[in-house]
């Protein structure tokens, strides 16, 4: 039989001056269960505790009500006390007679004490079906996580360890330190900042309990108080800190420069650095961000940023060695290349890309390849045969001999080079340039065979028989046929079969009108050729200028040497007399729908058909592979009559032989058929090795285009600079036959200076250029440009958050013109120089002309107190720091002298006013009351106009250069971190503390703390206290061998789970898994250690097996039926 | 600066009442940074800048407030509203005071603007659009500043911008009758012109 | 950027004192292929005089000229910047406030839903600066962009660019080929309609948007609003004498520049009609 006591809190005058207790009493006597009532002056004194406690004892209650405060304030207290009485404290409710009453309705005393009444009924009648409840109890890691490694994070972890506890040190940016280790001094004793941070910093370094993750990222919790299961993203820092010594030798020949994030954006560092020189960890970092676009766009993955950033920086032969890395053709592709990277050049978005194909030219043209050295290559004893000398073949065979194998090359052509010797035109192609990339690859030991036609002599099979693998690259040499009459006649030459005698240098007769059909690549260079032989040459192209696959280079080149392009005109048939080509007739063609290609498709105009007097005609219209050669033993081939392989590893048919380039794919650009040459090597040499094969071809990477506002800000970083213009040969001169070639090269190359400055216009997109120059002057080794991004699991115990604050962007103040008056600046820019490690080495210099200031003009509150373009909130701490600049600006240089524009003078603070009030009596500042309107530049003078209001006039300053007090906001990523820790954050991205009084530095969330500015602004000593705070609350958790889980959490009654499983869909705190129960059923079960008691699962629930242990629906119910009893 | 006797604030006033009805603004979001005094292009000629207008008005010293040059300089520039922390539209605020003013027929501390708007109204009213040259006439007559004006609308004149005869506007009948509706009957300029000599 | 036809109010202003203003809009626009039908019978908007004294009025008075525009079915296009923004204005009010509603419907009309969109030629020019064709390019030309108050303020309801650093007119200067200039002054007051009362105001106003412009080496401003144009142009000799400054700088309309860069001659344009004469500059960078 229940046996309730109702105690009523006077609350001082809080409930008593506004509720009847008196009548709260007499009514609570008569309430059902109700053996007893009191009141009490106030309750949760220690008389008032002990007064209910016997109460209990003496009257044998078995269930209490207190009507009192809310149970956020004292339900815990009251639990406490019943307790001690003997009771199970969940026999307890809690009546909140003050906030939900006497608070609210103090103007109707009356019916304040009717609701009073109300809200008693109400409780005792839920605590009559109220049950005993117990906790459960579990085990604890006992190891800390802090995440953050400013001021309030470090002296968290120092304490944490100092107790005895291992501290996992988690740090977004490459340092510990924070935005203490920004600051010059310090307010308001002016102690040096860094002096007293840094013994700090290298104590967290040391601690024997602490494992610093500098560079790192919290990415997951799980978990509970005591059992989080953290996974900790550990950031590729491309350096090895076991052996990195911090020398610095690596920033030496770095050429990439960037805005130091450190300095605020003042002064450069380089792509490899170090923060500042106290830094902890003290070592290096390398900057890397996104990979540069056309670096994934080449087929080959050249680091294309990297050489451009040496040719920039005069290293000509650095950059032609770093080109080598991934290039075994330089001088090829530095000419004939379709250059996709150039295409994917992010600068092309502001207005040219860069010249990278000629540059590439360029560093092949500055080196002597016959002085390049050969490696160390440990022989295999394995031996290859290659089909063709094409640059698929030549680039396997490079390869295939660097990993040790010996590589005979047969080529049926006399020449080795493939389509790059017989089918580029010399004047695109010289032959020495072509000779010399070959000659390198045979002093590797490759051997190649020319007129060594295989299928004739040797046969395959006998390459099959001597060699340990083959590989076809073979190459596309067939033309295809215009398929029209009258094109076996005398006169008619396939355009690369006309290339090919020409290249080879054989005699062939054309004649004086000469018809080219095509326009492709290879119509272009027959008809340039043609024209090079005398002739007056048209080419004829089906459809129009824009579909015409060649480069646009190329077409504008034929153009300027006077061939004749005749578009939307296709062949019918070729006339002859005698055998000998007469003219040819065509038909007039109009752009239909588009094809399968997505180009329009040509259609003939019907009766439009006209007479081309000519008296040859070149088709040139693409090449097929001739494959005849393999026929023994049969390799497969595609319908298209290309070589059968295996995508991921260019296997075919008959193992042990391989194919690629061209006889693989039908024509390809040069690039693509070296990539292809290198996969298939790579595969050969696993193959050789007796390794599986690969069985996935890689994903083909794209270049993806920047975002429309990635765009406007690269406008907005980069002015326009157009690329340099390569020297060209005169049209005139580009004809004659010059020394030991038939045709001279028209493009002359760039100069140094030209090169230079065309590398300088690169983006650096990739920020470090992958140059490897770093590599090579690191001593110690410690530089690993292959390293990756790391998932490190921890198990937790207890968390700290101290992710800090940063300061806000002044740009949403146009009338402050930050960004464009570049002698306004930030209060913390201001730091930085005035800090003897910044980039002014400490000397005060304004960023316009380097001129040391003289009026210096403070604006507070820009992004704080600011409901229109800010945050309504105060940022607590610029007001003094503002007065410290103006304190040490003057000591740095008597001459300054400074205003303060303040609004109201926060100095709250020991010593804080004292200090505010010295700037001005000590240091002759000005503070002027009001805010500032307008900046405006005025010859060097940044004209300051704002209102002195104790005055009431307005204020004119002509300022040397002027420093914004800029809000101080919760940290980038501060809300993400927030939901990922399951802890609520304010409007403000602010964490929440679970009492802004008396829990200050917990969450809602047990077992996760809060310090320092991600609470709210801070200053350095608030954040210090509140890291050690922090701390005491992790040793006091860790001080436990186990914990108590609150029992108020869900139950599922499997009795009437259908396990629909939508509680588990709505749990917020995935507290909720299923189980397979014997006779089949699937049911849910709620991990008490997670649940938190929300109940969202009870109102999910349409069965009514879920239920809120403390409030029950029987619970809740009865207190509802309570009112109408 | 408001000089004088001691004052005694009424923070709950009609003045106050009056302007955050008509205004739509309320006045007590002001903390006094002082930024649209400092914006305001005029300030400098002002008794009063527009930050001690709307603390006058949070104190509820009326006198003050509709005696000031202030709401009658302000161009409605916008420059105060445009850029006020507390997002208080200041120009509205001196606009209300300026409807305050008229309503209350009280006499204007910038009695050559008032008479300006009034008599720009007037041409408006007569023709239905606004035009220039008996606009400038009239206010030259009433203003008694005969040469002021000659300089620029000699240069008018030459440049061939000075229209002499007044717009013909099928508006022109509606708009009278708006006036009337809307409560502005003929401009009574002569109260403007009667207060020569105060200053 | 969407029809190709606007309803188009001109403002009392643009049929006197800003005739050029007209005329220039007109010129460039028939040249655009843009389409401007001046609305019947408009009605003054009440300009700054009605607000200051009868909102009623200042509502009511632009409601009309709103309500033909809706009639019409087209948007509305506005040049002088004083206009869109009472426009402009009356649109939010009445948006915002049933009652004003109601109360002007009785005025002009109950079948008004005050539909109409308000766009200012700049805009309209700004919309369309990549599709001109540019027979003159405007270059060496150093032009300050002053957009003044009526057309940036108050943002919420203009909704028109950055009310600190604004950037149409700048980049459609440089859509003509010229070179604007990074100024602190593009919507500092000119003195607006004081010209007649508070001459002394005016002066020292415009005298330092001057005088910057002038110590930048601009060779003329580009200008959005009649009022700002005629303080500005009308008044500096008057700025001259009182400030002793040495300052000639032709005030010339966006539109009248846009003219000049489509090849429009300066006289289709009223280049003539300003106090302080453009030609000399213009014709020193060989522009007319």
């Amino acid at each position: 039989m229940a046996r309730v006591g109702v105690f009523i809190c006077h609350c001082g005058a809080n409930i008593g001056g506004t509720i009847n207790i008196e009548k709260v009493l007499e009514a609570a006597k008569k309430m059902p269960l109700v053996a007893f009532v009191d009141a009490n002056k106030y309750t949760c004194s220690e008389p008032g505790q002990l007064s209910v406690r016997d109460a209990i004892v003496k009257n044998r209650l078995n269930r209490v009500v207190i009507g009192n405060c809310s149970p956020r304030m004292h339900e815990n207290t009251f639990r406490k006390t019943v307790a001690q009485a003997g009771l199970n404290p969940y026999l307890l409710e809690i009546a909140n007679l003050r906030e939900h009453c006497s608070w609210v309705h103090g103007n109707n005393k009356d019916s304040a004490t009717d609701k009073a009444i109300e809200l008693v009924r109400m409780a005792v009648a839920k605590v009559g079906r109220d049950e005993a409840l117990f906790g459960k109890r579990f085990g604890l890691t006992k190891r800390a996580l802090v995440i953050g490694g400013g001021v309030a994070g470090i002296q968290a972890a120092l304490d944490i360890a100092n107790a005895g506890h291992e501290v996992v040190l988690v740090e977004r940016e490459p340092t510990i330190g924070g935005r203490m280790a920004q600051l010059d001094k310090t307010f308001p004793t002016l102690d040096c900042s860094a002096c007293i941070l840094t013994p700090k910093m290298v104590d967290v370094a040391q601690h024997p309990n602490i494992t610093l993750l500098s560079y790192a990222e919290v990415q997951e919790v799980k978990g509970f108080v005591g059992n989080f299961e953290v996974k900790i993203k550990q950031k590729a820092r491309y350096i090895d800190l076991k052996k990195c010594t911090a020398c610095g030798d690596c920033t030496k020949e770095c050429p990439v420069e960037v805005l130091s994030d450190f300095n605020m954006g003042l002064g450069k560092r380089k792509a490899v650095y170090i923060p500042f020189p106290q830094a902890v960890p003290n070592k290096y970092v390398i900057d890397k961000r996104e990979t540069p676009p056309c670096k994934t766009a080449c087929p080959i993955h050249m680091d294309v940023q990297g050489y451009l950033a040496l040719i920039a920086t005069g290293k000509f032969k650095e950059a032609y060695e770093l080109i080598r890395r991934t290039n075994t053709l330089p001088a090829v592709l530095g000419r004939v290349c379709f250059h996709p990277c150039e295409q994917a050049c992010k600068r092309g978005y502001v207005d040219q890309p860069l010249s990278i194909c000629s540059l590439k030219r360029f560093a092949s043209d500055q080196y002597d390849i016959t002085t390049l050295p050969i490696p160390e290559i440990t022989k295999t004893g394995k031996k290859v045969a290659i089909v063709g000398a094409g640059p698929a073949g030549l680039t396997a065979a490079h390869d295939l001999a660097l990993a040790g194998h010996d590589v005979t090359i047969f080529e049926a052509l006399p020449e080795p080079g493939g389509m790059v010797r017989v089918g580029i035109p010399e004047y695109r192609m010289p032959r020495p340039e072509l000779k010399k990339d070959i000659d390198y690859i045979q002093r590797l030991g490759v051997e190649i065979r020319t007129n060594a036609r295989v299928g004739e002599k040797p046969k395959l099979s006998e390459l099959q028989k001597l060699y340990d693998a083959v590989l076809m690259a073979s190459g596309a040499h067939n033309s295809l046929k215009l398929g029209v009459p009258g094109e076996e006649s005398q006169g008619v030459f396939h355009g690369i079969d006309f290339l090919r005698a020409v290249n080879l240098g054989q005699k062939v007769e054309i004649g004086q009108r000469v018809a080219v059909v095509g326009g492709g690549n290879t119509a272009i260079d027959a008809a340039r050729v043609a024209r090079r032989l005398g002739s007056t040459v048209t080419i004829v192209y089906r459809r129009g200028r824009d579909e015409m696959p060649a480069n646009d280079v190329e077409i504008e080149a034929a153009e300027a040497e006077g061939i004749q392009i005749m578009l939307l005109t296709a062949p019918t048939k070729v006339i002859a007399e005698g055998g000998k080509v007469k003219a040819m007739e065509c038909v007039k063609m109009r752009l239909g729908a588009p094809d399968a290609s997505g180009r329009p498709r040509p259609e003939t105009i019907p009766g439009s058909e006209f007479r081309l007097e000519v008296d040859t005609v070149i088709p040139a219209l693409g090449q097929a592979p001739n494959l005849s050669f393999a026929k023994d033993p049969e390799i497969a081939a595609t319908g298209r009559g290309t070589v059968k392989v295996d995508e991921a590893s260019l296997a075919t048919s008959v193992a042990g032989i391989f194919a690629c380039g061209d006889a693989v794919t039908g024509p390809l650009m040069v690039v693509d058929a070296m990539a292809s040459g290198r996969k298939a090597a790579a595969s050969i040499d696993l193959y050789l090795k007796g390794a599986p094969l690969p069985t996935t071809p890689e994903p083909k990477a794209e270049a993806k285009k920047p975002s429309d506002e990635e765009i406007e800000d690269l406008k907005e970083q980069h002015p326009v600079k157009p690329r340099v213009k390569m020297a060209e040969m005169p049209v005139d001169t580009r004809f004659k036959s010059t020394s030991g070639m038939n045709f001279p090269e028209v493009e002359l190359g760039f100069t140094p200076e030209q090169a230079m400055e065309e590398a300088k216009r690169c983006l650096a997109c990739g920020v470090c250029s992958e140059c490897r120059e770093c590599v090579k002057l690191c001593q110690a080794g410690a530089i690993n440009h292959d390293m990756k991004d790391e998932i490190l699991d921890y198990k937790i115990g207890s968390i700290v958050v101290a992710t800090g604050y940063k300061t806000s962007d002044p740009k949403a103040y146009g009338e402050y013109g930050y960004g464009r008056l570049p002698d306004v600046i930030t209060g913390l820019q201001m730091e930085r120089l005035m800090n003897a490690s910044g980039p002014t080495a400490g000397e005060v210099l304004r960023p316009s002309d380097g001129k040391h200031p003289h009026t210096v003009v403070f604006i507070s509150c820009v992004g704080s107190r600011d409901e229109l373009k800010g945050h309504s909130y105060c940022s607590k701490f610029c007001c003094m720091y503002m007065a410290k600049q103006a304190i040490m600006l003057k000591e740095h240089d008597p001459h300054v002298q400074c205003y303060i524009f303040y609004i109201d003078i926060r100095a709250g603070g020991k010593d804080f006013d004292e200090f505010s009030r010295r700037a001005q009596q000590e240091y002759g500042t000005l503070w002027l009351r009001g805010r500032v309107s307008k900046l405006y530049q005025d010859g060097d003078k940044v004209m300051v106009c704002g209102e002195d209001s104790l005055i009431g006039r307005p204020v004119e300053i002509a300022a040397d250069m002027v420093v914004l007090a800029t809000a101080a906001e919760a940290n980038d990523g501060a809300a993400e971190l927030a939901q990922t820790l399951k802890v609520s954050y304010d409007t403000n991205h602010f964490f929440i503390e679970a009492h802004p009084k008396l829990r200050p530095v917990e969450t809602q969330t047990d077992g996760i703390f809060l310090a320092g500015s991600c609470v709210g602004p801070r200053d350095i000593p608030e954040s210090v206290a509140q890291g050690s705070a922090a701390a005491a609350k992790v040793v006091g958790l860790f001080s436990q061998e186990f914990l108590t889980s609150d029992p108020m959490v869900s139950a599922i009654d499997q009795a009437k789970c259908s396990g629909c499983l939508m509680c588990q869909e709505v749990c917020p705190f995935s507290a909720i898994e299923s189980q397979k129960l014997r006779d089949g059923r699937t049911v849910s079960v709620v991990n008490e250690s997670l649940c938190k008691g929300c109940g969202l699962c009870v109102a999910a629930c349409r069965f009514g097996a879920a239920n809120l242990r403390g409030f029950t629906q029987q619970q809740l119910l009865a207190e509802v039926v309570s009112l109408w009893q | 600066m408001v000089t004088g006797t001691p004052v005694t604030p009424s923070p709950v006033s009609d003045l106050r009442t009056f302007v955050e009805k008509q205004s739509h603004q309320r006045i007590f979001d002001c903390y006094q940074c002082g930024k649209c005094s400092a914006g305001c292009p005029i300030d400098y000629a002002m008794d009063l800048g527009p930050r001690q207008i709307m603390r006058l008005i949070q104190m509820g010293l009326k006198k003050e407030v509709m005696e000031s040059t202030t709401i009658w300089l302000c161009v409605s520039c916008e420059t105060c509203s445009s850029r006020c922390p507390a997002k208080i539209d200041i120009a509205k605020v001196m606009e209300s005071l300026r409807i305050l003013a008229a309503a209350e027929g009280s006499q204007p501390a910038e009695k050559n603007i008032d008479l300006f708007h009034r008599t720009f109204l007037n041409t408006i009213r007569q023709y239905g659009r606004a035009h220039e040259f008996s606009l400038a006439v009239a206010y030259t007559l009433k203003s008694r500043n005969l040469f002021g004006n000659l300089g620029a609308a000699q240069t008018m004149f030459t440049k061939g911008k000075l229209v002499i005869m007044p717009p013909k506007v099928g508006g022109a009948a509606w708009v009278k009758t708006v006036f009337s509706k809307t409560g502005s009957t003929s401009p009574d300029v002569s109260t403007a012109v009667k207060t020569e000599g105060r200053h | 950027m969407s029809t190709d036809t606007y309803a188009y109010y001109p403002g009392c202003t643009l049929h006197a004192t800003a005739k050029e203003y007209d005329v220039s809009a007109r010129a460039v626009c028939k040249k655009m292929g843009i389409g401007l039908e001046e609305i019947k019978d408009w009605t003054c908007c009440g300009a700054s005089s009605a607000h200051t004294t009868n909102e009623a009025l200042a509502i009511a008075l632009p409601a009309r000229d709103l309500r033909t525009a809706e009639k019409m079915g087209k948007p509305l296009a506005v040049a002088c910047a004083l206009c869109f923004n009472r426009l402009k204005v009356t649109e939010h009010e009445l948006a915002a406030d049933k009652a004003k509603m109601d109360a002007v419907k009785a005025l002009v009309g109950s079948d008004y839903g005050n539909t109409t969109e308000v766009i200012h030629l700049l805009q309209i020019l700004y919309d369309r600066r990549d599709t001109m064709v540019i027979s003159r390019p405007l270059k060496g030309l150093k032009v300050a962009s002053y957009y003044g108050c009526m057309l940036v303020r108050p943002h919420e309801i203009t909704k028109f660019d950055d009310p600190e650093n604004p950037q149409m007119m700048d980049k459609l200067m440089v859509a003509l080929g010229a070179q604007p200039l990074e100024w602190d002054f593009k919507t500092a007051c000119c003195g607006a309609s004081l010209p007649l009362t508070r001459r002394d105001i005016l002066l020292k106003l415009s005298h330092r948007i001057l005088t910057q412009a002038q110590q930048l080496g601009a060779d003329c401003l580009a200008v959005a609003c009649p009022m700002c144009q005629f303080n500005l142009d009308m008044y500096q000799q008057a700025i001259n004498q009182k400030f002793g400054a040495k300052i000639n700088l032709p005030i010339l309309y966006f539109t009248q520049l846009a003219g000049l860069a489509m090849g429009l001659s300066p006289k289709a344009l009223d280049l003539d009609k300003h106090i302080i004469d453009p030609l000399p500059v213009l014709g020193k960078k060989g522009l007319t």
